[in-house]
């Protein structure tokens, strides 16, 4: 008898309508108050721009030229304030934000002058290029290594793959991705040393060069992945393990594999799947420091050089974006667990 | 169950290989060229973004790199000998008054996209340069007119003719009418992302560009030869993430040299490459510097012999190490470093003599008079010196100078203090700089401002410039002595290179004299590049082996 599929409890099926709106209704408390939530950060997020040390147009414009505009052409100082809108009251400032975000106008980066929009989506692109497989192959790994180390714990696998997934968690990965750049780039010269792509490529060779390009961080961040999920999953399969009901499956004498894949996985896999829901919040914000040393041009790398640069319109939409996901993340996995676990099911509608 | 962990496995280690086999056949090049002949193609690295086009924006490396006239053509340059040459303007002359210059321009001149460079492109950029762009060169530039066929004057109301040559002269040149007209009136021209915004008259013209990749790539314009004949047909410019990354593809051949404005390979990463033996490390000294500043207009730092005996306390081998490693040296007294324009040479070099700083403070009158540890100003009232460094993006280095400095002074019985908030708040800093509130303030001169006309000396004067009011300038310094600033003021207006040198060699004796602050430290710059492959390279001081000559000096080797 499969743990998920019936009512483990002994508790009567109630109404299925009735039922389906109590879960709506939990769903939607969710959802507004993950909007709530979201409006919170967007304010804290102006806040703490207009609050942060340091004189805005100064950094715009250069102390240096700040002062000669200060002293020779303060008319054209004015002008750039006006332009910025600096000298508007702090609530002025605040509708304008929430207009900007409503119309999706962040303004123009102080680095490049170019639109931020256009700048994040740009990274948002690379970062996804390598977290989405990132999320896809260190959960597959991770789910199957942990299963197989958490079916039988303290076996050979587990005293192998323990230890290591324990050095990995432990070990920071700028240490190993530089380590990896100095081995695989610069003595062995297989992979290139930094960068997304070696430029003017186009077809086949674009992508086989991508790919180059992509294996060092890659490979890292996979890595990193599959041993942390690798942790997630063996726990809760050799807690599931060791449940009365998989004892009974095993005690009627089903052999092992239906009673892995259809009393312990089944259950495994509801905080393994709500782990993978949190992970998707950070889909967006990419890993600063692999992206930084292997100059891999995304999310993680332009936040860590809006705030180095004091770019403030951009630092405020990565800090948005990186805020929003999260809370969507929290949402999508409060929702899926809602709709998923009977557990969950029956508090909602008692 | 041991057949899945097999099939597992084998999956596992099939993925790697696939991995592995892809990642086969690594990048890499060379410059193929014939052996004393042209370039056919010099390749940069860089640290600076590769994502701005636009020749009247100074973002990117498309921006920095115009400095020395590459796709812009600047109107004259300086050399290494900080001498303003001709460029665009084949010939210049400035009146006795300095408030004329004639010069003339090649009429064989062509823009990136193959149109002639004519006369009206001239009057139109310095009209458009004067309203739209409002210039801060070019505040009192009254009239510009053409004065025969590639020849033209402008007319200042003010002696601001050398002025514009030296200051502008990296980041202004002339602009196509043609294309431009169309951002007459635009405050946003520095933002115009129209492809056609990267042409320009300078030596080279962008063909291609790939921003994802950080990769843009040039081709020579023989017609714009200013400098000689162009003998490098390519030029590619790639970004990397940091030096380290740069200096790992020099060495793996991706690049043949390195240049970042105002960056050279910082002093702890160049020995990665400095003993290959097909790579010069670029050394040279830097213009640049580390520098304090003593707050003359509070009680301990307006006596002489308080200032005569820190600078006599200071370890300044330790200090020369902390700023620039095994390459780091101890400065001379006249505050400028080597590469300056005006620089002299012969001022005695800072030398740690304790017992001789001891004896300066003690027949002063500052001893320890209630036998705390710590001496006391000559009335008995508290001595305790506040240790200012500069907030900024590098103040890691100024804190571990300033805890030098204090162990130093503690050595001889002066106590000292930083205020916490100075150093977390970049507006308390400034406004207590301002304020001059400081005993010592470790602040720090970048290489642009320090070869340029204000030099490290802006940093000392207290009075503002005649005409305009404190509040509105830029004033860290506390020195009140009359005549340092006004040498400071006409050092910064001169008109000629004869009266900057004349200011500044006159500065350096008073700022020796009085000890108004000190040089830090002499530090190297380092801008390596790859010597197998290509000869002829010109590594200008501070600045590195990419400058106005290098377009016209690379051989093949």
């Amino acid at each position: 008898m499969p743990g998920v599929a019936r009512q483990p409890f002994g508790i009567p099926p109630m109404d299925k309508k009735n039922a389906k709106i109590q879960t709506a209704r939990h769903i939607l408390k969710k959802v507004l108050t993950s909007i709530l939530t979201i409006y919170v950060i967007i304010t804290i997020s102006f806040l703490m721009v207009h609050f942060m040390p340091g004189d805005v147009i100064k950094h715009l414009i250069g102390t240096e030229d700040y002062y000669f505009l200060l002293e020779n052409n303060p008319e054209e100082l004015e002008r750039v304030i006006t332009k910025y809108g600096l000298n508007d009251p702090l609530h002025i400032q605040y509708l304008k934000y929430l207009k900007s975000i409503a119309t999706m106008d962040f303004g123009v980066s102080y680095n490049n002058n170019q639109p931020v929009i256009y700048n994040v989506l740009k990274c948002c692109k690379w970062t996804l290029l390598i977290s989405v497989p990132t999320l896809i192959l260190g959960g597959v790994f991770g789910a199957v290594l942990g299963i197989i180390a958490g079916w039988h714990p303290g076996g050979k696998f587990d005293m192998i793959m323990t230890p290591i997934s324990l050095f990995m968690n432990t070990v920071p990965s700028n240490c190993i991705g530089i380590l990896m750049l100095v081995v695989f780039s610069y003595k062995l010269r297989i992979f290139p040393i930094s960068g997304v792509t070696s430029g003017m490529l186009t077809g086949a060779e674009y992508v086989k060069d991508l790919m180059l390009h992509m294996a060092l961080p890659l490979i890292i961040m996979v890595m990193f992945r599959t041993f942390s999920d690798f942790m997630t999953m063996k726990s809760s399969v050799s807690q599931v393990r060791r449940e009365d009901y998989t004892t009974t499956a095993a005690a009627k004498g089903l052999p092992d594999r239906k009673v892995l894949f259809k009393h312990v996985m089944r259950n495994a896999m509801l905080p393994y799947i709500t782990s993978m829901c949190m992970q998707m919040g950070g889909l967006l914000s990419g890993s600063m420091i692999v992206e930084t040393i292997f100059g891999w041009k995304g999310m993680g790398q332009l936040y860590y050089q809006a705030v180095t640069n004091r770019d403030f319109p951009t630092a405020q939409l990565c800090f948005l974006i990186s805020a929003v996901c999260v809370v969507l993340a929290t949402l999508l996995s409060d929702i899926v667990i809602a709709l998923i676990d009977p557990r969950i099911k029956e508090k909602v509608n008692a | 169950m041991k057949k899945s962990y097999s099939k597992i496995l084998c999956m596992l280690i099939a993925a790697l290989l696939v991995v592995s086999f892809a990642a086969c056949g690594s990048s890499g090049g060379n410059s193929g060229s014939k052996s004393g002949g042209h370039v056919a193609e010099l390749r940069i690295g860089t640290t600076t973004a590769n994502d701005t086009f636009n020749i009247l924006s100074q973002g990117g490396i498309f921006g920095r790199i115009n400095y020395i006239g590459f796709v812009h053509g600047n109107w004259v340059y300086i050399d290494e000998n900080r001498q303003v040459q001709p460029y665009f303007m084949t010939s210049f002359n400035i009146s006795d008054d300095g408030k004329v210059l004639d010069f003339t321009f090649p009429t064989t001149a062509l823009w990136g996209d193959g149109e002639p460079v004519t006369g009206n492109d001239v009057m139109f950029t310095f009209d458009f340069l004067k309203n739209t762009a409002k210039s801060n060169y070019l505040i009192h530039l009254e009239k510009w007119e053409l004065t025969g066929e590639g020849s033209a004057r402008l007319t200042f109301s003010e002696p601001d003719a050398y002025q514009f040559l030296l200051r502008g002269a990296m980041t202004v040149g002339c602009i196509p009418e043609h294309i431009w007209k169309e951002m007459v009136g635009n405050p946003d021209y520095g933002s115009w992302t129209d492809e056609r915004a990267a042409i320009g008259c300078g030596p080279y013209k962008l063909v291609s560009k790939d921003v994802d990749a950080g990769v843009s790539v040039y081709e020579a314009i023989p017609q714009n030869n200013y400098a000689g004949e162009i003998t490098v047909d390519k030029v590619t410019i790639k970004t990397y993430a940091d030096q380290t990354a740069v200096l790992m593809a020099l060495q793996n051949n991706e690049i043949d040299c390195y240049y970042a404005y105002s960056s050279p390979i910082d002093a702890t990463l160049i020995d990665m490459v400095a003993s290959d033996p097909n790579i010069d490390i670029g050394e040279s000294y830097y213009a640049g510097q580390n520098q304090i500043t003593f707050g003359m207009t509070r009680p301990a730092f307006s006596d002489y012999n308080m200032r005569n005996a820190v600078l006599k306390c200071f370890d300044w081998d330790l200090l020369a190490n902390v700023q620039g490693g095994k390459y780091g040296e101890v400065p001379t007294s006249n505050l400028l470093a080597p590469p300056c324009l005006g620089f002299v040479n012969t001022y005695p070099k800072f030398k740690q003599d304790t017992a001789e700083a001891e004896k300066i403070l003690n027949e002063a009158g500052y001893v320890d008079k209630d036998g705390d540890g710590f001496r006391e100003f000559p009335d008995g009232s508290p001595l305790d010196i506040l240790v200012v460094p500069q907030y900024s993006k590098d103040m890691n280095l100024r804190n571990r100078i300033a805890e030098v400095m204090m162990d130093n002074l503690k050595a001889i019985g002066i106590k000292t203090h930083i205020d916490p908030e100075m150093i977390a708040n970049s507006e308390i800093w400034e406004s207590n700089i301002l304020d001059g509130n400081y005993d010592i303030a470790i602040g720090y001169t970048t290489s642009g401002m320090a070869l340029g006309t204000s030099t490290a000396f802006r940093y000392y004067v207290y009075e503002p410039q005649p005409g305009t009011s404190r509040e509105s300038s830029w004033l860290w310094g506390t020195c009140q002595d009359p005549e340092f600033n006004s040498e400071v003021w006409n050092m910064i207006a001169s008109s000629s290179e004869e009266e900057f040198v004349s200011h500044i060699k006159r500065l350096q004796e008073i700022f020796s004299e009085q000890l108004i602050g000190a040089s830090l430290g002499w530090t190297k710059s380092f801008f390596p590049y790859r010597t197998d492959a290509i000869q002829g390279w010109d590594n200008f001081p501070s600045w590195g082996v990419i400058n106005n000559k290098t377009w016209t000096t690379l051989k093949a080797k």
